[in-house]
């Protein structure tokens, strides 16, 4: 069936193209242990540009989009491969996460497939809306944290009906000192306002008024679609 | 002749419905109910675009006040059919990164179910049209990443036309929002896609 192509349709072989894991806000900067598909990559900061993700041998049809993370993040996707590296928004916004991506159960349909060529590059510019890094002051034996400088804790509240109130932060990791510690979740604990939070339990490292804190974000996004044949590939 | 699988209800023939495996883990079977009236989804001959209406989470100083209302007008730079829209928003607090007067720091930020107004203002040769008589909420507006909002037939928006979002944000906290029209635009000679004639 051409639908009106003119040209043999050419249903693909399934194939999934995962982009990252990498972290924004991250306690450290690490270098991608996979380029290719950005893997391991993090960095201290809220936004990472031109992550890739390789397109084999084959051109890519992607009908289907997915992600999971941390947080929810923004994002501007291209296609290096397009010669001016198409961006899909012609106003350069980055597109919120609820708003493009779904998950394996109910995935986010693409109106219109997209092809990909063949090794060609996947890219996108990425910002972290949930996560920040600065620095705190700690106390010994005391879940109490406050907010010293750099990123503000977060007050925001999980968007949507499901959740009103719900800090984003409650029950979220944070990074001190390079200790992982835990966010309360209890009513009325966890982030008590922007510049004061509580833990889940106590805090066991030394005494500091310059403790470095990070509360990360780990972005995972998967395209799905399938694979062409690359007689068929239109030009 | 329309297009696309064919599931039985009822098995005879007098009780067929032409469902999408796309949208199956949307809506399952009833995802008929859904489905544009002439089009399955996808089709191809398209590019794929995005429209992004944004209050604040690209450019946080768009986010919307208490209870007021912000546009947003795009022009279609090319003939664009959208497909399906969706949302997101969320209470937000001032984005200081410097020590914020006492009088500034903010409280957990509560959030508000409908969270805002939306009305879409579609203006074609100088003349402005509304998609709906009233602002309506988001939630019987828009969809999101998972369960997007189908549109029961694409909406064509014309090369240079502009399309405004106008929302009113109906909490007593500032609000950061984003409204996507997901779709195609007719612009297959510029990126090789797969071409409809």
């Amino acid at each position: 069936m051409c639908e009106g192509t003119g040209a043999a349709w050419d249903p693909g072989r399934e194939f999934t193209y995962e982009m990252g894991p990498f972290t924004l806000n991250a306690p450290a900067a690490a270098a991608a242990s996979n380029p290719q598909n950005f893997a391991g990559g993090a960095t201290n900061l809220a936004s990472l540009q031109n992550v890739s993700c390789q397109v084999g041998n084959y051109p890519f049809r992607c009908m289907f989009v997915m992600s999971r993370s941390t947080f929810p993040f923004s994002i501007l996707l291209t296609d290096a491969g397009s010669g001016s590296g198409r961006s899909f928004v012609p106003q350069q916004t980055q597109v919120h996460s609820e708003n493009m991506f779904g998950t394996a159960r109910q995935l986010t349909p693409w109106p219109t497939p997209y092809v990909f060529q063949k090794n060609q590059n996947i890219t996108a510019n990425f910002t972290d809306l949930g996560g920040a890094t600065g620095v705190c002051s700690v106390t010994n034996g005391s879940p109490d944290v406050t907010w010293i400088s750099g990123g503000l804790f977060n007050v925001n509240t999980a968007f949507g009906p499901p959740f009103p109130g719900v800090s984003l932060w409650a029950g979220a990791s944070i990074n001190i000192a390079g200790v992982n510690y835990v966010i309360s979740s209890a009513a009325g604990s966890g982030v008590t306002s922007q510049t004061t939070l509580i833990l889940a339990a106590n805090y066991a490292g030394a005494t500091s008024a310059t403790a470095a804190f990070s509360v990360s974000n780990t972005i995972r996004v998967a395209f799905k679609g399938v694979e062409l044949a690359n007689s068929t590939s239109s030009s | 002749m329309e297009q696309g699988l064919i599931f039985s209800r009822s098995g005879t023939r007098q009780r067929l419905y032409r469902v999408s495996p796309l949208l199956f883990s949307q809506y399952q079977t009833e995802n008929f109910r859904f489905l544009p009236r002439v089009r399955d989804l996808p089709e191809h001959g398209l590019v794929t675009r995005f429209y992004v209406f944004d209050f604040g989470y690209s450019n946080p100083s768009s986010q919307i006040a208490p209870y007021n209302t912000a546009y947003c007008p795009l022009q279609l730079g090319r003939d664009f059919l959208a497909h399906t829209v969706t949302a997101t928003y969320e209470s937000v607090g001032p984005q200081v990164l410097t020590a914020p007067p006492a009088a500034l720091i903010s409280t957990t930020a509560p959030n508000v179910s409908p969270g805002f107004l939306v009305n879409f203002l579609h203006t074609h040769n100088g003349v402005q049209r509304q998609w709906s008589n009233k602002s309506i909420t988001d939630q019987e507006s828009t969809g999101d990443g998972m369960t997007p909002l189908i549109l029961r037939d694409p909406a064509l928006l014309p090369q240079g036309d502009t399309i405004t979002c106008m929302i009113q944000n109906l909490a007593n906290v500032t609000l950061a929002a984003q409204i996507v029209f997901m779709g195609g635009e007719f612009d297959t000679d510029s990126y090789p896609q797969e071409k409809a004639s």
